[in-house]
């Protein structure tokens, strides 16, 4: 039997623990049955993960160096405090493929919390858009009243243009001169328009949140098993040694979010598509 | 023209649809994934414009399934998505897609993919 105890990996302590545990059974058998062992080493073997203690040395000023001189019985102690102090390092082992589980986890978290924070960056930024297009509107609603007011009967004064303001270059400010009302709806009509595109970030933002749903959701699974062996063992086996992955969730939203979606650089994004479809 | 327009977002779907009206395009049905954009496909349908992710049947799914129809093989479809790596656009092209729009997208974009579409097709006719 042979352990690596200062990383050992999953499939390494599974395959000790199995050849430790044929072992014993084999030698188990050689003797007949469990009631023969000494109560003391029987304990030894329950108790579980206290300190490696091999005992007083069987072995040791006993005459236990020579194997014609072994019982049954003394066999088996020496094979099990060899066995305790194999079982004792492949436990530090686990502790220390704990530790590494949860840096692993610790880093999918932070990585959530970045995705989280662009989200809301960007949740911010469209609706600032959309904002600055709805006081755009008003302000054009404010021009078209204004142009209504100067020419009471609907008939645009000026030849379509109050104030002899030009259509194209008048200002948007309520009280400024007002601008032909055709021209101003659809200013306005413009305006109302973008300010639907902006709401596109709603879809965007929600493949993001149902990502990061899916990634907090694995992770609450794995804590989960976590904490049922650590209750049952008093140690932690992981349940997976790989990385986290972002671009592949398997939760619930898996299907329908796009991990890597984002509002930014549409432009370049779209760029590529146009090379790729000529 | 009639447009199909598939988005499991009801948000993108009324934007999609409302640019569409916006330059011109006013006959237009809707789906809310791949599976219904298939029941709703008849004959009537001219232009397609699907998401990529979507529950119960996603774009690219729907998409093979139009191409390997008879009825539909030759339909032009228009893959409007947040999906932009390249191994992604290159995928959807091989599964049979016309052109790529990634979002998010303004009605102009919207219009030039889709004219580029209707010409290509008019001269491969």
């Amino acid at each position: 039997m042979s352990t690596d105890v200062r990383n050992p990996s999953r499939e390494e302590v599974l395959a000790d623990t199995h050849e430790t545990l044929r072992a014993v059974a084999r030698t188990l058998e050689s003797l007949g049955t469990v009631g023969d062992l000494a109560p003391e080493a029987a304990t030894e073997v329950v108790d579980g993960p206290t300190a490696p203690d091999p005992g007083p040395e069987p072995t040791l000023g006993m005459g236990l160096e020579q194997e014609e001189f072994r019982t049954p019985l003394q066999r088996l102690a020496l094979f099990l405090a060899e066995s305790y102090g194999e079982l004792a390092g492949i436990l530090e082992g686990l502790r220390e493929t704990r530790g590494v589980l949860q840096r692993a986890e610790v880093t999918r978290l932070q990585l959530m919390n970045a995705t989280l924070q662009e989200v809301s960056s960007h949740t911010e930024v469209a609706t600032t858009d959309m904002l600055d297009g709805l006081e755009r509107s008003l302000a054009l609603v404010d021009e078209l009243e204004l142009a209504q007011m100067a020419a009471p009967d609907g008939n645009p004064v000026n030849g379509g243009r109050v104030n002899g303001a030009d259509p194209q270059t008048a200002g948007t400010d309520a009280g400024s001169p007002a601008a032909d009302p055709e021209v101003t709806r659809d200013r306005l009509r413009d305006e109302l328009h973008q300010v639907m595109q902006h709401l596109q970030f709603q879809d965007i933002t929600s493949q993001r949140i149902g990502h990061a749903s899916d990634v907090l959701a694995d992770v609450e699974q794995r804590l989960l098993l976590l904490m049922g062996t650590l209750e049952r063992y008093g140690f932690v086996i992981p349940q997976g040694d790989e990385e986290p992955n972002e671009a592949t969730p398997s939760g619930a939203h898996a299907d329908t979010c796009d991990p890597s979606a984002t509002t930014a650089d549409a432009e370049s994004r779209q760029a590529m598509a146009d090379d790729i479809f000529g | 023209m009639k447009f199909l327009v598939v988005d499991d977002s009801p948000t993108m779907r009324r934007i999609v649809v409302n640019s569409l009206k916006r330059i011109g395009y006013s006959e237009i049905v809707e789906a809310g994934n791949g599976e219904e954009g298939l029941e709703v496909l008849d004959p009537s349908v001219e232009f397609v414009i699907t998401d990529w992710n979507m529950p119960v049947m996603g774009g690219l799914d729907m998409v093979r399934a139009i191409r390997s129809s008879p009825d539909t093989a030759s339909l032009p479809i228009l893959m409007v998505t947040t999906r932009s790596v390249r191994d992604d656009i290159v995928q959807a092209a091989q599964a049979g897609v016309n052109n790529y729009v990634v979002k998010p997208f303004t009605p102009q974009v919207l219009k030039e993919k889709i004219e580029s579409v209707l010409e290509k097709m008019k001269g491969a006719a």
